[in-house]
């Protein structure tokens, strides 16, 4: 038995179809009512426009065949294996609600609709009593469009972040890179001439430590930290990483220039 | 040798080091600063024409350097070097004066071919 309390229609009466679709005729969401059978006994405006009906198209059928979802012919109660249906959450969600009279607040689900494709929806549920029956209110909001802001909007964050980590790391390994490139060239033209100066050596060395101690920073980033850069920003590679340096060559033989 | 002088600007001493060689080597007399405003004592004193600038460096950085250098010396050529720059800092790069812009790590030769195309055009301003 439905506890009156629990619903958000708690009163003291018992509705008529025509006083619950007084209710919801004009919410700005499509909302529908159906009874023990899965049935649509009711819906609003908003719930014909959402899946392009006419009344007739949609009250008496069960919810999948109502709302044209593509899975609804492999049903159980068509006859068909119906695994999506067995984890379909309108399914499950209007069913837990006719079970254990306790409505459900904003469960979110993707569906495919013949008319109109896939959809990202969010579904609200609330056992309901009526003068011929218990009945469960569903209303379903489109969130498809919010959805797929959210996922670019995380995409485009992702991508920034990908692009300053990229800055980064081409800041900090094209110095060393460009050092180690530079005096190789001036130690082969040195070669050549038998005047090989030892400073260019311990320079192409220490900068090939410094790309070392790059490496080893980007390996130990634990997090995301960001510094101007000219006109943008870059990851902040010593602030990001958890790596300190160890000098690899002793103090003593870097003061005695071996 | 009047009038093959360079000034290079860049807050990395390696590279200093590294450009101020292959400069000198190459017969150019070389200056050298960390900073911009270091650069810009040397361009007020010397007869600098030919000039390197780093892109990112602390305080005053190599795009408002240029803009500063531009509107002191308006014949001077100076050329962009940056670790890392977008296509919107290159296309900056271009609106405030330089001649070019390279991305490290750059060729020696690349820039000793440049190096002296610049003074060409050095030369060429002076007959005129």
């Amino acid at each position: 038995m439905v506890q009156r309390e629990e619903t958000i229609l708690a009163s003291p009466k018992v509705f008529s179809k025509n006083e619950v679709l007084h209710i919801i005729n004009n919410l700005p969401i499509a909302i529908t009512v159906i009874d023990a059978d899965r049935k649509l006994i009711l819906a609003n405006k908003m719930a014909y426009m959402f899946v392009n009906k006419e009344e007739d198209q949609l009250i008496g059928l069960v919810n999948g065949a109502a709302f044209g979802c593509i899975h609804h012919e492999d049903s159980p109660e068509k006859g068909g294996s119906g695994k999506n249906c067995l984890k379909c959450k309108l399914r499950i969600t209007a069913n837990d609600t006719f079970k254990n009279g306790k409505g459900h607040f904003q469960v979110e689900t993707s569906m495919t609709f013949k008319s109109i494709g896939r959809r990202h929806l969010r579904l609200t549920t609330q056992p309901l009593e009526l003068k011929n029956g218990r009945a469960v209110i569903l209303s379903i909001e489109d969130i498809t469009k919010v959805k797929k802001y959210e996922s670019s909007e995380m995409e485009k964050e992702k991508l920034t972040a990908v692009v300053r980590t990229a800055g980064a790391i081409c800041h900090e390994i094209n110095q060393p890179l460009m050092a180690i490139l530079g005096f190789s060239e001036l130690l082969i033209d040195d070669v050549r001439h038998g005047q090989v100066q030892e400073d260019n050596i311990k320079e192409i060395r220490d900068q090939a430590e410094r790309l070392a101690e790059v490496t080893n920073k980007l390996m130990a980033i634990t997090q995301y930290k960001t510094k101007k850069y000219l006109r943008t920003e870059i990851l902040d590679l010593d602030a990001a990483s958890s790596f300190v340096a160890m000098d690899t060559i002793p103090k003593e033989e870097k003061k005695d220039g071996k | 040798m009047e009038n093959k002088k360079i000034l290079i600007v860049d807050d990395e001493p390696p590279i200093l080091r590294l450009l101020s060689q292959l400069f000198t080597k190459a017969g150019y007399d070389v200056s050298t600063a960390e900073n911009a405003q270091d650069a810009l004592k040397i361009i007020e004193t010397g007869n600098m024409m030919v000039m390197f600038f780093d892109l990112n460096m602390p305080v005053m950085n190599g795009i408002e350097l240029c803009k500063k250098v531009k509107s002191l010396k308006p014949m001077s050529i100076i050329y962009a070097i940056t670790g890392y720059a977008s296509l919107f800092e290159l296309s900056e790069c271009l609106d405030v004066g330089f001649e070019d812009y390279f991305k490290k790590p750059i060729n020696v030769s690349t820039l000793l071919k440049t190096a002296e195309s610049a003074f060409e055009k050095v030369n060429r301003w002076k007959k005129m």
